[in-house]
């Protein structure tokens, strides 16, 4: 009996080890159905979540039409330029349009910087610009104010004064409002748009 | 390493239940059962006879006819002849006839260990206690006990004749299963007969196993441990053994005892005897029987060792079943981790689908950040532009609607910060009647141009020029559609 002394051993080792492989590998396949069972409801509810964030999407979309409508209608009046300069484009803009009528102009000033300016519950970024010009046509004035109001179409005339003199010149004072646009999307229109930009 | 592969392989081929063929503790029959030996009968300087011996699967011994070899040892003819018998079966066993020795001991080999294979080892050591002068000093002894009592028959062969024997057969492929010595082995068989009958020998002795005899003397039931109490003839011719024992039986026995013996073995010309007015018994047995028997143990092989013992019949099964449930464990384990294996796959697949969906889920959610601040964007430019006014059409408008009989100066909108309405301020100079007609005018023309006029503060004369009034609307600017 001693001669297999070890051959005993052996087997009882072995079928000790057997079994503790299988109940060990029995644990790790349990782990691994537990594991499935985990990821496949994550993964479902991760599809319902998408699907949730898509239709969120396509109802902002729909609820959204109106206003990309109206932006694409007013897309083609916009004339971005750099937030910075963009008071001293609008006022040599001014100034041109109004040599270019036979107007004097004077006493332009440009808001050293943008400045909020509320709208609806909101604020957005105004650049304000104040030019007086003079003429003795008031007919001369007035095309010259259509003219920046069509130029600008985004721009607001926050106040306007308009006053005779003694000699028969008539002086328009505008103060105007234009929006500044800002944020990612204005950014990547104005790097797509560069030359439009410019223009 | 090896032994622990080869006893595990034995668990399981079935040789592990099975009796060692070289295990001296068992008889040939359980030894070599399902198998055969060859008896190779003779010794000293000539071989006599060889007889295979073929075991059933019971351990019952079928005999082949013995096979006369006169052969003298280490002559070709002798090394051909074991050869030959050496193909037909493995394992041998030689049977002395020869060059043995006897004497009687006053101490049983029992008395040293229950193991029989233990016994013998200390059989041969202890010379003191199973030495005598008739022995030589290099003997191989073996001790055959008497079945109730101390004392024991020691029988020896010389070491040296013992190691040829075993070189020759192993040289011709042999490999040993015993050396004993025929006589002995009668004895042996005689005796264990009666120790399981519980009975002492009540006669003397002869043994003769058709080469050589031994005589032992029986005094009160035990062995005659007086000089030629136990005597022995070997190394002569059968005829001269036949008439010495006749003389020493007659010439001894018969004047201790009443005359009764027994004689064990081969048959020989005993009526001689009986006419000396012996009381004679016989009990015929042939040697190679004996040899063979379940009873009879002594062996002198020189590597005499105990081997390991057969194990039971019945733990093969638990053995097979501990083996089969290891090998059920490993298949159910190989199955559960190939599972394992494949349900990390489909694992993997639910991340990388719930990975692609969170992926998703985040591209959508940061797109609809996007379209919401971009959204934004438009609704305030859409309010601003909303808010916004015509201010060229309104200054025109105000302008167009005096009279000529009224002078309109000093034209101010200020529009209010954050609301849809603005203040207008004005002056007109004229008659108070074409000023009244003047203000209907310019209002019909604010109501159509869309504005409406919420407040009107009282008109203040203007300072300066005479007949003038200043007026001050608070007016609602029109919305326009985004």
């Amino acid at each position: 009996m001693s001669y297999y002394r070890n051959a005993f051993i052996g087997e009882a080792l072995g079928l000790v080890l057997a079994l503790a492989l299988s109940m060990g590998t029995s644990r790790w396949q349990q782990l691994q159905r537990r594991t499935l069972l985990e990821t496949g409801q994550q993964a479902t509810q991760l599809a319902h979540a998408k699907m949730l964030a898509e239709e969120k999407l396509e109802k902002m979309e729909r609820e959204g039409q109106e206003l990309l409508t109206f932006e694409k209608a007013w897309d083609a009046f916009r004339r971005p330029a750099p937030a910075n300069d963009l008071g001293n484009h609008l006022r040599n803009k001014l100034a041109t349009l109004a040599t270019q009528a036979g107007l004097t102009s004077e006493g332009t000033t440009v808001a050293a910087e943008a400045k909020n300016y509320p709208v609806g519950g909101a604020t957005i970024r105004i650049q304000e610009v104040s030019i007086n010009v003079t003429s003795e046509s008031l007919p001369a004035l007035l095309t010259w104010l259509g003219e920046v109001e069509g130029q600008f179409p985004y721009a607001r005339v926050e106040s306007l004064s308009l006053t005779s003199y003694a000699s028969h010149s008539v002086q328009l004072g505008i103060t105007l409002y234009h929006p500044v646009e800002q944020g990612e999307r204005f950014s990547q229109i104005q790097q797509s748009l560069p030359d439009v930009a410019r223009k | 390493m090896s032994l622990f592969l080869s006893s595990f392989l034995e668990l399981l081929n079935g040789r592990a239940y099975a009796p060692h063929a070289g295990d001296a503790a068992l008889s040939l029959g359980r030894r070599f059962e399902g198998e055969s030996v060859v008896v190779i009968g003779g010794g000293g300087t000539a071989i006599g006879w060889t007889q295979q011996i073929e075991f059933d699967r019971t351990g019952t011994a079928k005999f082949s006819r013995p096979r006369s070899a006169s052969f003298k040892r280490g002559s070709p003819e002798w090394r051909e002849h074991l050869a030959q018998n050496a193909l037909v079966s493995g394992w041998a066993v030689l049977l002395i006839e020869q060059q043995w020795q006897a004497t009687a001991s006053p101490v049983s080999g029992a008395s040293f260990s229950a193991s029989a294979v233990e016994q013998m080892l200390r059989v041969r050591e202890a010379i003191a206690d199973f030495g005598d002068d008739r022995l030589s000093e290099d003997a191989v002894r073996v001790a055959i006990d008497h079945p109730t009592m101390d004392g024991s028959i020691v029988a020896g062969v010389r070491a040296a004749i013992i190691d040829s024997l075993e070189r020759e057969a192993m040289e011709a492929g042999f490999q040993i299963a015993g050396i004993r010595i025929a006589a002995i082995a009668i004895l042996e068989k005689f005796l264990t007969q009666l120790q399981r009958q519980r009975l002492s020998p009540n006669r003397s002795l002869v043994v003769f196993d058709g080469q050589t005899a031994l005589l032992v003397g029986i005094k009160d039931s035990a062995f005659d441990q007086n000089e030629g109490g136990v005597s022995y003839l070997v190394n002569r011719p059968v005829g001269e053994v036949h008439t010495q024992i006749f003389k020493r039986a007659a010439a001894h026995f018969t004047k201790e005892k009443d005359g009764a013996m027994l004689i064990l073995g081969q048959r020989f010309a005993w009526e001689t005897l009986k006419t000396e007015a012996l009381n004679i018994d016989f009990q015929s047995s042939e040697s190679i029987e004996a040899v063979i028997d379940d009873m009879v143990r002594h062996d002198l092989r020189s590597d005499l060792q105990e081997m390991r013992s057969a194990l039971p019949r019945k733990l093969r099964t638990f053995i097979w079943a501990g083996v089969a449930i290891t090998g059920l464990s490993l298949a159910v384990s190989a199955c559960q981790i190939f599972s394992a294996i494949s349900l990390e796959e489909k694992i993997t697949a639910h991340r990388l689908e719930a990975f692609h969906y969170r992926n998703s889920e985040n591209a959508a959610d940061q797109h609809g950040a996007d379209l919401q601040r971009e959204l934004d964007d438009i609704r305030r430019c859409s309010e601003w532009v909303q808010r916004n006014y015509h201010a060229q059409q309104l200054v025109q408008e105000l302008l167009n609607a005096v009279p000529n009989e009224v002078a309109l100066d000093g034209l101010h909108v200020q529009a209010m910060e954050g609301l849809s309405q603005a203040k207008l301020k004005f002056t007109l100079y004229g008659a108070e009647e074409a000023q009244r007609a003047g203000l209907r005018e310019m209002e019909a023309r604010l109501y159509h141009l869309g504005y409406e006029i919420g407040r009107r503060d009282d008109p203040v004369a203007a300072s300066g020029r005479r007949g003038g009034v200043i007026y001050a609307w608070d007016v609602i600017l029109p919305t326009f559609g985004a």
